[in-house]
């Protein structure tokens, strides 16, 4: 059952949803050079970039895969917002990376690698980055059309009917007004999500009594709920792996370092980040405290067939009309904004980097922009057909950290020699690269395979995950030292 | 202990976020005028 109604709640999606759209729409006017359409002509200053990177990083597959956290893992699940907060709180105060970085005026990473290691290394980074990427935002739409159905009462066979809306929508205003309308809607997109999210929250907490659910969590969980490095909970091997995604994610990701790169300074980008930290607590803290309540609510065995159903089906059931209208406007928000980042992110690494030999930057920047929109376009009909067919097995966030790893690990190794170590070159970024990628993606099919599923089980992801970063800076010390030694040979 | 750091920690994560929303949207709307001036005009770096 639901409270979502359509005469109340329905006109606030729908205002919600033209609005943001036609704002999106109406900045296509100012699109005339490749620079505006990928990077906003770097003119993005420090609020209108903190309402970008917070809306681009919090969407409703993350809101879904962190509740989970907090109805499997309590208050211990907030843990990987806190390696995030801090990765980023550090990278942007001492300018790690990024300050290089932005300092190349680059629109994408293997941009910088072409300089130090060349075109190879650029052409191998930029196919591993949209692999790894768009494997990541693969799942997002189904988890966006799952928690649309369960909060507004669709009948899961229309999942595929609402996917499909969403994403045209997104995809119009990407495909039409590039980075500025995503930055405009974005901004929109911030306010709205916020304004949904803390109604939503402190309504939840008045409802239900913040002591009652911290007693239902000691109940239900116990001592775990509140300590990550309690035994058997969340796990050295795990925070070890959540503290290497972090950092790698924000020297790397290329939604997060757009904004640095889209920013009008190398100050700027470094203070983007500053001023953006503490909102990965806030990704995390929001949706475990739904994940929290969900657990109060429907008990630890919850008549839900899937976990990640809880939140959603707790909010449609609690959340009074009007209200469930602003929240489903809010994390409509919270997907749109992430979608059309990623959309426009993935699209320009294949420009830039994959297709670099055969345009050789010398196409105009009408064509250029054309085949952004091109790529752009596909990118949609390709996470049409994934998220319909790919079974996601185990925790979400789990699928989320290990797909990310096919290019976190190396690029991040990579990108950390490209800036500090003189002595490295292209014969160690290929290694890195190949070990990089071919464990996460070997990972990810063996644990499909009935004959090893066991196996790959019995291992589990927080290992592979670590060894990847591991094994891939040992790739890029060894390929670097014997290329330097057979030269002097 | 633990009660009171939760608290405080979930408290004070829920008032930054209030804030920050409140801050973001008021000077978030003038960066998006300014970041217009300055591509309709890209002479006047300052966007006034």
């Amino acid at each position: 059952m639901t409270n979502f109604n359509w005469f109340v709640d329905g006109p606030i999606v729908l205002l919600y949803l033209i609005g943001t759209i036609s704002a999106g729409l109406w900045v296509r006017r100012y699109i005339q050079k490749l620079d505006d359409f990928l990077v906003a002509g770097r003119k993005v200053d420090l609020y209108l970039g903190i309402a970008s990177l917070s809306a681009t990083e919090f969407g409703i597959a993350t809101c879904m895969a962190n509740a989970e956290l907090g109805f499997k893992y309590g208050f211990a699940g907030i843990t990987p917002g806190i390696a995030l907060t801090l990765a980023m709180l550090l990278v942007g105060y001492t300018g790690f990376c990024i300050k290089p970085l932005r300092m190349r005026n680059v629109i994408t990473i293997p941009e910088l690698f072409d300089s130090v290691f060349g075109e190879k290394v650029r052409w191998a980074s930029g196919v591993v980055i949209v692999l790894g990427g768009l494997l990541n935002m693969g799942v997002f739409l189904r988890q966006a059309g799952d928690f649309l159905a369960v909060v507004c009462g669709f009948d899961l066979s229309y999942l595929e009917i609402i996917m499909t809306i969403i994403l045209a929508g997104i995809a119009l205003y990407t495909i039409l007004g590039g980075m500025l309308a995503v930055l405009v809607t974005d901004y929109l997109q911030f306010v709205v999500m916020g304004i949904g999210l803390i109604s939503v929250v402190l309504l939840l907490i008045s409802k239900f009594g913040w002591t009652e659910l911290y007693l239902s969590l000691e109940q239900n969980i116990g001592d775990r709920a509140f300590n990550p490095f309690h035994d058997g909970t969340y796990g050295l091997d795990r925070i070890a792996l959540d503290l290497l995604t972090a950092f790698a994610s924000v020297l790397t990701w290329q939604t997060m370092i757009t904004r640095v790169l889209a920013a009008k300074d190398v100050k700027t980008g470094q203070r983007i980040y500053q001023g953006t930290s503490p909102f990965f607590l806030v990704r995390f803290t929001i949706p475990v405290i739904l994940g929290v309540v969900a657990l109060h609510y429907f008990g630890p065995d919850p008549n839900v067939t899937n976990v990640k159903l809880a939140m959603p089906g707790l909010l449609a059931a609690v959340v009074p009309v009007g209200l469930l209208g602003i929240l489903v406007a809010a994390m409509l928000a919270a997907d749109m904004s992430t979608n059309s980042s990623y959309m426009i992110a993935w699209s320009s690494v294949i420009y830039n980097d994959i297709m670099k030999p055969i345009h050789q930057g010398m196409w105009s920047n009408a064509k250029s922009i054309r085949w952004n929109r091109v790529l752009i376009a596909l990118i949609g009909v390709f996470l049409l057909l994934y998220g319909l067919w790919y079974p996601l097995k185990g925790d979400l966030w789990v699928y989320m950290q290990v797909t990310g790893t096919v290019y976190l690990a190396s690029m991040s190794v990579i990108l950390i020699a490209a800036c500090y170590w003189k002595a490295a070159n292209n014969w160690g970024a290929i290694a890195a690269i190949v070990v990089g990628s071919v464990i996460p993606v070997g990972y990810l099919i063996l644990q499909q395979l009935e004959s090893t599923q066991g196996l790959v089980l019995s291992v589990g992801p927080y290992k592979v995950g670590s060894a990847t970063y591991l094994i891939t800076a040992i790739a890029m010390v060894v390929g670097s030292m014997m290329k330097n030694k057979f030269q002097r040979k | 202990m633990t009660f009171w750091f939760w608290t405080c920690f979930v408290g004070a994560i829920i008032l930054w976020y209030i804030l920050v929303t409140v801050l973001v949207g008021l000077r978030g709307a003038r960066s998006i005028q300014k970041m217009f001036d300055q591509l309709k005009n890209p002479k006047n770096p300052n966007g006034t």
